[in-house]
């Protein structure tokens, strides 16, 4: 239905291009491009990207998607990625010299973004894990900065405070905040949730770039003063217009014949009261 | 074909770049050889997760309700939305619940055609009431702290009206001051500013 219309649209086109002598087979040829054509879309939909994030302290890992290699030798805090792949499920496996360390099916939907974390759990002694989250691409203002900060550490629950303030509270381990700020480099620390000290990690200076996404994720296990962070950011669409200079919000005038300042509006309410009087006196 | 090779060494990961025909059905998904590997814990939001919204509808002290739309700026003028009941949201400012920045909401004092406008209460409001934003079901509420006149032409350099550095606070504009239609209506704004009440929900 749709292929018919938009080759119906071509056809005049195709027409003009080719000048009266186009052939049968050649209009059957462009047209049979059109479902091609219409179907890029769809196609580019059915994408999607992945990041994977090393979180193991004093490893070096093989990363693999579906059994291809996309980075040889991780260090601990690279982010590797966007690794392009078709949505659904995928399998992620991580490798230390040949040897499987961990391997876990994610899903990612269609045109979706997903960072899967290869990273301790809370106890320093746990067998690793692979936590994957979404990355939320909605657009910001110009001059603001979307963060996210994800606790995949081998620490129990934090608070992170952000300019020595608790900007949130009793994070534990696989969860993580989204957070819309004015561009700037935060000074964050991650503290036990509830305590001040001892810091687990910081404080450290975080840049949050206008325009962009920034993940931030805290790995490592403090035991073994293993603590760091991973950064990855994605760029965003714009949204929102700039500052105004100005506000014009009355057109009428009207509110301005009520609205004088208190004083005014006594003096006219004498004056009102006053003339009543001097009618009443009048009429006597 | 020699575009075949091309797409085999992107290793399929690239879907829907090829010519070969198998374009109009999906890329399948290469099936993972290595058994069938459990899934992966999905990330969660903490409970600690703020919730931002752009406002639809705001409620002022005393009840009195109006709907609320995004708002641009056009020319360096904040295009409010015509009716003498609409306000706007500027869309470059903070949304409700963010934790820097001001939420910026401008509403008409009074219309040509309308009379007074919604916002035209503004100029009854006191510190310590309190204004509502409201979202489907969300809802942020906001505790005025102060209420000041500016001139119209220094809102923007001097009020800090749209500052989006500073705490989070909600902005509510409109206009006051002698009315000179010669001279681009009221001479000043009218700006009131409150502060967050706990956590948006």
């Amino acid at each position: 239905m749709q292929k018919q219309r938009v080759v119906d649209r071509l056809r005049p086109v195709f027409s003009r291009i080719s000048g009266p002598v186009i052939g049968r087979s050649v209009l059957a040829a462009l047209a049979a491009l059109v479902p091609l054509l219409l179907a890029t879309p769809s196609q580019a939909a059915a994408g999607a990207s992945l990041y994977l994030v090393q979180g193991l302290p004093g490893q070096s890992l093989d990363l693999s998607v579906d059994g291809r290699q996309v980075a040889a030798k991780a260090p601990a805090a690279k982010v590797v990625g966007p690794i392009a792949v078709a949505a659904g499920q995928r399998t992620i496996t991580a490798r230390q010299g040949g040897k499987v360390v961990i391997e876990r099916r994610v899903t990612v939907g269609s045109g979706g973004s997903l960072d899967v974390v290869i990273h301790q759990p809370a106890a320093p002694t746990g067998a690793p894990v692979i936590t994957s989250y979404n990355n939320k691409l909605d657009a910001v203002p110009a001059d603001k900065a979307a963060v996210r900060v994800a606790h995949t550490a081998a620490v129990g629950p934090a608070d992170i405070r952000v300019n020595g303030k608790v900007l949130f509270a009793n994070v534990a381990n696989g969860e993580s905040l989204d957070v819309v700020v004015p561009a700037a480099t935060y000074r964050v620390e991650i503290v036990p949730a509830g305590a001040s000290s001892p810091v687990v990690l910081g404080p450290l200076a975080l840049p949050a770039k206008a325009g962009y996404l920034t993940r931030v994720f805290a790995v490592g296990a403090p035991a073994s003063k293993t603590m760091t962070v991973a950064v990855g950011t994605i760029k965003l669409a714009a949204a929102g217009s700039q500052k105004p200079n100005l506000v014009n919000t009355g057109t009428g005038g009207q509110a301005a014949a009520t609205d004088r300042s208190p004083l005014l509006v006594l003096v006219l309410l004498a004056g009102l009261a006053g003339a009543v009087a001097v009618r009443r006196v009048v009429r006597r | 074909m020699g575009l075949e090779g091309c797409t085999a060494q992107l290793d399929g990961a690239v879907p829907g770049t090829g010519v070969d025909g198998g374009l109009s059905t999906p890329t399948p998904p290469s099936t993972p050889t290595v058994g069938d590997p459990s899934a992966a814990r999905s990330g969660t939001p903490a409970p600690s997760q703020r919730i931002r919204f752009v406002p639809t509808a705001v409620v002022l002290p005393g009840g009195a309700h109006a709907p609320v739309l995004p708002a641009g700026t056009k020319d360096g003028q904040l295009q409010v939305p015509s009716g003498a009941r609409r306000v706007g949201w500027w869309d470059g400012g903070a949304q409700a619940g963010d934790p820097f920045g001001s939420i910026v909401l401008a509403g008409h004092v009074d219309t040509k055609e309308e009379g007074l406008g919604f916002f035209a209460r503004l100029r009854k409001v006191e510190p310590g009431e309190r204004v509502t934003l409201t979202a489907a079901d969300r809802r942020a509420t906001y505790r005025i702290t102060t209420v000041r006149s500016v001139p119209k032409d220094a809102l923007a350099t001097r009020s800090g009206a749209f500052d989006q550095t500073g705490d989070h606070r909600l902005v509510l504009i409109t206009c006051t001051g002698p009315y000179d239609a010669a001279a681009g209506g009221y001479a000043d704004n009218l700006v009131v500013t409150a502060t967050a009440e706990g956590f948006a929900e």
